[in-house]
């Protein structure tokens, strides 16, 4: 009998050549019913800002391995190093390209009942730590920030580097740092609130955001979601590189991305693509 | 929502295949992979932001293929036939062309006489061509185990190969 790697290589054959039914045209049909149902509404994922945003994280990682591959080849070059966590490897799908399954082996065992997945995400542990400024606090942490930390603490966590810090707009130290969200290991968010010409994002007082974590833009941005490929256009942050995403901000409309000393940033706020640039620029 | 139809449309075929193979009925496949995506949604806040989207998907297609096929009571097959072979250029012999095609069509028959996850985890593998962590998702056990049962599912079909052929 022919060896086991034969024997895979003539079952790859046969599944090429196997005929399925025509594939139907689901996303119209799916799509229908959605719209003919209002959708279940619950705490965060009240605004639309934020169910916009979970499918765009999703369509994201989605999105990219089916891109054709020219575009993928595009797409994953924007991020140095080949260190994408989503599209840049041959093969695998986005299944072994992105971190950490979704639990979707918990999804499967647990019958139908689909709303079993829900997780209380981002759930802040805002401890008496005294807003350093003046400026109003913005939202406790809000969703995807992580546990609040001292700023002594954001070293500690970025591996031994301090953390950068804006200074255009007389940014200078955060007023809350967060650590350890439930989408990266590494890493903090240093979070700013509205006020001194920062516009603020409905009630939430939330100006601006800054995370910072230590690789690439690839590794630490691009498999978490939350880029709309689409819209990312490259632009220069001083001498170096960057990434202009108008739309792909998690808690705050526009983010741009760069490196940095060791660190992959992004940069959130309602600001313009010039003004986002100057405040990349005064990061040090 | 326009972006989620695309998701959609990114992913309907993979889906409606791994439903199919589940269900062997193309109307089946098609309700589940449906059903699949409209949970999917509604789902999607829980959607650990940063997973992969396709073996959480995967998972709840072929959950709802699963459930179908059992509601229908009946046995799991392939259903599935291999394309009529066409004669590339670069094949030297009409009777090679023809011994391939009667081997792929053996490779299929026997594939059918294995049992349902046996079958199923060749059928992702090979067939569908999913990752081993999509494959997990899809078979509900952990990813650790796709290994050793591909590998049992591959020594079993080899068996019955050498059988079929020695007899």
């Amino acid at each position: 009998m022919r060896p086991d790697r034969d024997l895979e290589r003539e079952l790859r054959e046969l599944g090429s050549r196997l005929e399925y039914p025509p594939t139907p045209d689901l996303a119209r049909a799916v799509r229908s019913r959605l719209d003919a149902e209002p959708a279940p509404r619950r705490g965060w994922f009240e605004s639309p800002v934020a169910r916009w945003a979970a499918v765009a994280a999703v369509v994201l990682i989605a999105a990219v391995p089916v891109l054709s591959p020219p575009a993928r080849d595009t797409v994953a070059g924007w991020f140095a190093g080949g260190q994408t966590s989503s599209g840049g490897q041959a093969g695998g799908g986005a299944g072994e390209a992105a971190p950490a399954a979704g639990g979707g082996q918990a999804l499967s065992e647990a019958g139908s009942d689909t709303t079993t997945m829900m997780e209380s995400e981002g759930e802040s542990r805002a401890e008496d730590i005294p807003s350093s400024g003046g400026v109003p606090p913005p939202s406790a942490g809000g969703p995807g920030f992580g546990e609040r930390i001292p700023l002594r603490e954001a070293e500690t966590r970025l591996a031994g580097r301090e953390p950068l810090l804006p200074e255009a707009r007389g940014l200078g130290e955060p007023d809350e740092v967060y650590a350890g969200g439930p989408s990266r290991n590494g890493g903090v968010v240093l979070v700013y609130g509205a006020g001194s010409g920062l516009p603020a994002r409905d009630d939430a007082g939330l100006g601006l955001v800054l995370t910072e974590v230590p690789g690439s833009v690839g590794s630490a941005y691009l498999g978490e979601g939350g880029l709309d490929v689409a819209g990312i256009e490259k632009v220069s942050v001083g001498d170096g590189r960057g990434y202009w995403a108008p739309s792909g901000g998690r808690h705050l409309p526009s983010a741009l991305f760069w490196e940095r000393g060791g660190l992959a940033l992004r940069l959130e706020a309602d600001l313009s693509k010039r003004e986002m640039i100057v405040v990349a620029e005064s990061v040090r | 929502m326009a972006a989620y139809e695309e998701l959609v449309r990114g992913h309907q075929a993979v889906a409606f295949r791994t439903a199919y193979l589940i269900t062997g009925d193309a109307s089946e496949a098609e309700d589940a992979a449906q059903e699949a995506f409209v949970k999917a949604y509604r789902a999607l806040d829980g959607f650990r932001s940063g997973a992969p989207f396709r073996p959480w998907l995967l998972a709840v297609v072929a959950n709802e293929a699963r459930n179908r096929r059992k509601a229908a009571g009946r046995r799991l097959g392939l259903a599935l036939r291999a394309a009529g072979e066409s004669q590339p250029a670069d094949v030297p012999s009409p009777e090679s062309v023809a011994v391939a095609a009667e081997w792929r069509s053996e490779l299929l028959r026997t594939l059918e006489t294995l049992r349902e996850e046996d079958r199923l985890v060749v059928g992702y593998r090979y067939f569908l061509q999913l990752s081993e962590a999509e494959t997990a998702a899809a078979l509900g056990c952990a990813r650790g185990t796709v290994k050793s049962r591909l590998s049992r599912a591959l020594g079993r079909l080899r068996e019955r190969m050498v059988e079929d052929a020695a007899g």
